[in-house]
């Protein structure tokens, strides 16, 4: 299967139709889309201010209760941002500002999943102020450059079309 | 309308106009601050409403610069936004909300930092109250913060339709 293909594939899919059957619903889409920004972007940021080791009065496990939140912005940028790629998926797909985007939100999602298995349920049991082990440290770091760099990355789109 | 447009000729406001990334940079910093600032706000009103209990409203509170660094971050970029299309902005009624909803947010954010100090009667040595409180008054105003803060979000999308008349174009 050729790229084009998946392109054209995408485009027909149900939610392709939907997003262009109105010129109102991309807008509204982008208005989720920013509002899950504001949802991942302010739980992740205490997460990782406090996994840090910067808000030494959070217990680690109380921060970690955002983590809904963080999930719910999430799927609210997961399935507004599938729309917008199915709405024009050529124009989406080829562009250089969107693929390097995915493959932040890529590694931002490794990351996470890293230390979901690896380092979550030991760390949410630590009291506040408990030394985090470096790996947790410079997880909670490369987790912050990242999102932000899908921020970025995202506001770029339009700069490469 | 003199001074919007003298405004909208500076040298740096034609710069924001026409270089291929000033746009976009400026509107992916506008959307870091969003980050910060919105960001942070929602986690304050969501922990007065119940949520992660165990995270100290103090701790929050000593949290507050992240949120005055997106502020200022998103009042810079902001302003240069505004230089680069000054006549337009000023008659457009997506911006004027979007203002009023940034000014509202402020106003809210005061309100409900006095209602959590109690009226930062009680302070300690280091210049923090020395408890917060979580009133039914809390409570309603963080609900307001919430629509106040998604209001200036909701606004500020839809500035750029209302300008170029672009909502089939679908642009970002």
């Amino acid at each position: 299967m050729h790229l084009a293909d998946l392109f054209t594939a995408a485009h027909d899919t149900w939610l392709g139709v939907f997003a262009r059957s109105n010129p109102y619903i991309y807008t509204i889409g982008l208005i989720v889309h920013f509002t899950g920004l504001a949802l991942l972007m302010g739980a992740i940021l205490l997460i990782d201010i406090t996994l840090l080791g910067f808000a030494r009065t959070i217990p680690p496990g109380a921060a970690l209760k955002l983590l809904p939140v963080a999930i719910l912005g999430f799927v609210l940028n997961l399935l507004t941002g599938v729309m917008f790629f199915c709405f024009d998926p050529e124009r989406f797909g080829l562009n250089p500002a969107f693929q390097v985007k995915m493959l932040l939100v890529l590694l931002a999602g490794l990351n996470a999943l890293w230390f979901t298995l690896a380092e979550h349920r030991e760390v949410a049991h630590l009291p506040a102020g408990a030394t985090l082990a470096l790996k947790v440290r410079i997880s909670a770091a490369i987790s912050l450059t990242l999102w932000f760099g899908v921020i970025v990355a995202g506001r770029m789109i339009v700069a490469f079309q | 309308m003199d001074f919007v447009a003298w405004l909208q000729a500076l040298p740096l406001s034609e710069w924001v106009q026409t270089s291929d990334y000033g746009f976009p940079l400026l509107l992916a910093a506008h959307s870091i601050g969003l980050a910060g600032v919105v960001g942070m706000m929602v986690v304050l009103d969501l922990r007065v409403l119940g949520l992660a209990e165990g995270i100290p409203i103090a701790a929050l509170s000593r949290l507050m610069p992240v949120a005055w660094w997106g502020f200022a971050i998103n009042a810079l970029s902001g302003i240069l936004l505004f230089m680069a299309n000054a006549t337009r902005l000023v008659t457009n009624w997506a911006f004027i909300l979007k203002m009023s909803a940034v000014v509202l947010g402020g106003i809210v954010s005061w309100l409900l930092w006095r209602s959590l100090t109690g009226h930062a009667a009680a302070a300690n040595g280091r210049g923090e109250p020395a408890t917060f409180t979580i009133t039914r008054n809390a409570r309603i105003i963080a609900v307001i913060s919430l629509l106040v803060w998604f209001g200036a979000i909701l606004f500020g999308r839809v500035i750029a339709y209302v300008m170029d008349h672009a909502i089939l174009h679908g642009g970002g």
